[in-house]
């Protein structure tokens, strides 16, 4: 059965959580249990209790992960919301930074 | 059930990356199970059926592909949303640099208010000054008047023991109207207060009374009389004094001149 990898702390978590899933499919389990389906039942049960144990892991991981609550179009609009608010607050502050207050308008 | 998996596994660009990604999952396990139950009842019945099990193999692999698929937006997605909670945390400090800033501007714009409107009372008392100026000459004659009667700084010559007083003493107000109206056959010519006439800053010198001390010069009639002489009861002789005092007074006889119009 495929193991996930331990926790590398350095790295960020959404990059650790990417290379297990990768590296986890449901098909290798699958495979594992044609090959024992010939076999005696006790090896059958617990390759499919192992599968049965991976896919509610990837249940769980799969509901952990961060950033997927919205589809790829809405995620990049939120983006683009945030830069430009970014951009906006950043020229008004720098517009009455730099602006003298005590020009006397010409009557 | 290929049909539906399909259905399920299109998700649609409505649905989010979570759902599609558990949807596929199901499609998975219920493959799987599928299977399985397939692999049971051929190994029970020992009656092989690899058309069916070779179709739902097939489904398996192509779901799986598009799980991989799935899970390779999932990563690419939580990538974008750690740069979206940086950009958060920026947008968090500007807004609060924003505050920071309002809150002075507050501040200013309260400082420049109170410093305009003192300003503009104050071009107003200028503006009212203005209106009503009245000529240095005027004020400066007034204050003569005013200081005359000895009311706000003692003669050069009093010493202790002088009766001169800065109020009106007995004797004067006795000499005035008031004395006059009840003793008629006194030698007064004066209808007038003596106080009336020094509120008023000048004494006719026609109404002005006559007292023994007083000059008889009524030429030198530069302030009231009964105030600007040396009111010790003394013989004319004391004249010359009180001329003096008259003179230390009134340096500028011009400036001091009587407005007896």
């Amino acid at each position: 059965m495929n193991r996930l990898p331990a926790f590398r702390g350095r790295q960020h978590p959404t990059l650790v959580i990417s290379a297990a899933l990768e590296a986890v499919s449901p098909l290798p389990g699958i495979v594992k249990l044609l090959a024992v389906a010939n076999k005696d039942s006790q090896d059958v049960h617990q390759v499919l209790n192992e599968l049965k144990n991976k896919f509610q892991e990837m249940r769980k991981l799969i509901s952990a992960m961060p950033g997927i609550s919205v589809s790829p179009e809405q995620q990049q609009q939120q983006l683009q919301n945030l830069r430009e608010q970014v951009r906006t607050k950043n020229e008004l502050l720098q517009k009455y930074k730099s602006l003298c207050m005590f020009e006397i308008p010409k009557e | 059930m290929a049909a539906a998996a399909a259905a399920a596994g299109g998700g649609g660009e409505r649905s989010s990356t979570r759902e599609r990604l558990l949807a596929a999952l199901e499609d998975l396990e219920l493959l799987a199970r599928e299977l399985i139950e397939i692999l049971a009842i051929s190994r029970n019945q020992k009656l092989p059926q690899p058309g069916e099990e070779s179709q739902i193999l097939e489904l398996l692999i192509q779901r799986d592909g598009e799980f991989q698929e799935l899970m390779k937006l999932a990563v690419d997605q939580g990538k974008i949303h750690h740069e979206m909670q940086l950009l958060e945390k920026v947008v968090e400090k500007r807004d609060n640099d924003i505050q920071q800033l309002q809150k002075q501007l507050k501040e200013a714009e309260h400082i420049l208010a109170t410093a305009v409107y003192q300003a503009k009372e104050k071009l107003k008392s200028i503006e009212k000054a203005r209106k009503g100026a009245i000529s240095s000459e005027e004020i400066i004659k007034y204050a003569h008047r005013i200081s005359a009667s000895n009311a706000v700084c003692a003669p050069l010559t009093w010493v202790p023991g002088d009766p001169r007083r800065p109020y009106p003493t007995d004797l004067e107000m006795r000499s005035g109207l008031l004395g006059q109206m009840n003793n008629p056959s006194t030698n007064g010519v004066n209808g007038h207060l003596p106080g009336d006439a020094l509120a008023a800053g000048r004494l006719p010198d026609v109404l002005a009374p006559q007292y023994p001390w007083q000059s008889s010069d009524m030429s030198m009639n530069m302030l009231p009389p009964n105030h600007s002489n040396d009111f010790m009861l003394e013989p004319p002789g004391h004249n010359k004094e009180n001329e003096d005092d008259v003179e230390v007074m009134s340096t500028d006889s011009s400036s001091s001149s009587s407005d007896s119009d």
